[in-house]
């Protein structure tokens, strides 16, 4: 299975591509008024208004550097039998490596804060973990409007 | 003051332009001294050199690179050259230039290797033994005489590094056949086919579905499932 790295701060993670529409670069991003700080704003992908998430801020709290190599990964999430587009910021989004599916080893433990943070990939001697995008979701207050979840935790992690 | 003028080359040399040491050890020396080329050949195989190329994705963005790219992003696809041509892998026998659909294609082997045994007792121009590939005996089939190509003549024959085996996939197995050279495997827009012109009266134009230039020269795209469907024939 394809998957794909990035960094966030010096800290790689691994998101499968099975569900990545398409890598775009760093746009200019509307930004909205009272969002959270991992809310970067909206673009305009394609004709479609698409949000997006700087998971930097998401998980480190600081938010990416903007480098040639900050790239915008735009995936799908389907929740309710419709789909959504969603844009997650990342730094150093330059690397594809095929894994076999069974290298994704399950963490054995989730955190509340952060249920996205899925099982672990090994690259060598290193440990990626892997980002879960059905989890995503359910720590955005951001969503489309059929669906506002609230996310729990979300409060404390931003402080 | 001689030991700093020492160490100031040889400072400036070692941490930052460790990302140069394609230039000092490596290919692009004179000397090639890097110990890592005898096991990566190139410094493209190198990693130090692989990672050297990305970080110069860490520069800063232009400023008006986001903007830019926000208009880009924000239009339509557009649509990409490739859209909606077949692969074709392109190959000659003897002096017919030949093609079919890639997805068939299992492989291409050196000929070099591979020991063709004659059946006994059969009599087939186009049948002419078995092979093993891999372990697997296959059959042998020749392309020249179910198409009907004549031998070439002149500077196109005896070509012999260039010649391969092709191994195609059918349902019921695997052929093999004896190609003059493979040209390689390319995208080709089926706009460009062209009919066989009806007064092309050689057995070849029965398997054509179209003619398409490529490189200056005409290439005979095959029907593969009429090919299959001859073979299996010419077999029993």
């Amino acid at each position: 299975m394809l998957a794909l790295l990035f960094h966030i701060g010096e800290v790689r993670y691994i998101i499968k591509c099975d569900r990545i529409r398409e890598i775009a670069p760093m746009v200019a991003l509307k930004e909205a008024p009272q969002a959270p700080a991992y809310f970067a704003g909206y673009f305009n992908y394609r004709g479609a208004i698409v949000p997006v998430i700087d998971l930097c801020q998401l998980i480190q709290n600081t938010p990416c550097r903007l480098r040639l190599s900050t790239r915008i990964i735009l995936v799908e999430y389907r929740r309710n039998a419709s789909s959504h587009i969603l844009g997650l910021i990342a730094e150093r989004v330059t690397e594809a490596v095929k894994k076999p599916d069974d290298a994704f080893a399950s963490a054995g433990i989730r955190s509340r804060k952060a249920p996205y943070l899925g099982g672990i990939v090994m690259d060598e001697d290193e440990m990626i973990q892997c980002l879960e995008l059905d989890r995503l979701p359910d720590c955005i207050d951001f969503l489309p409007e059929s669906e506002a979840a609230t996310c729990e935790g979300d409060d404390a992690t931003r402080d | 003051m001689t030991p700093r003028a020492e160490t100031k080359p040889a400072a400036s040399a070692a941490p930052g332009n460790i990302a140069e040491c394609w230039q000092r050890i490596g290919v692009w020396s004179a000397e090639k001294s890097c110990p890592t080329l005898q096991a990566v050949i190139h410094c493209r195989n190198c990693e130090v050199f692989i990672q050297s190329g990305r970080r110069l994705l860490d520069q800063e963005l232009p400023q008006t690179y986001r903007n830019e790219w926000a208009g880009i992003m924000a239009s339509e696809k557009e649509e990409d050259e490739l859209f909606q041509t077949v692969s074709l892998v392109l190959f000659r026998v003897e002096a017919e230039w030949l093609a079919l659909r890639t997805q068939i294609l299992s492989e291409v082997i050196d000929p070099q290797p591979l020991k063709r045994h004659s059946l006994p007792h059969r009599k087939n121009r186009i049948l002419t033994g078995i092979i093993n590939v891999r372990g697997e005996i296959q059959l042998c089939v020749s392309f020249k005489d179910l198409l009907g190509i004549e031998q070439a003549s002149g500077k196109e024959t005896g070509q012999a590094p260039y010649q391969r085996m092709m191994v195609i996939n059918s349902d019921d197995g695997k052929w093999v056949f004896p190609v003059s050279e493979i040209i390689g495997i390319y995208r080709i827009h089926p706009a460009t086919f062209q009919n066989v012109p009806v007064t092309v009266a050689k057995a070849q134009s029965t398997f054509t579905k179209g003619i398409f230039k490529w490189d200056g020269r005409y290439v005979a795209f095959l029907d593969d499932e009429l090919l299959i469907y001859s073979l299996t024939r010419s077999v029993q």
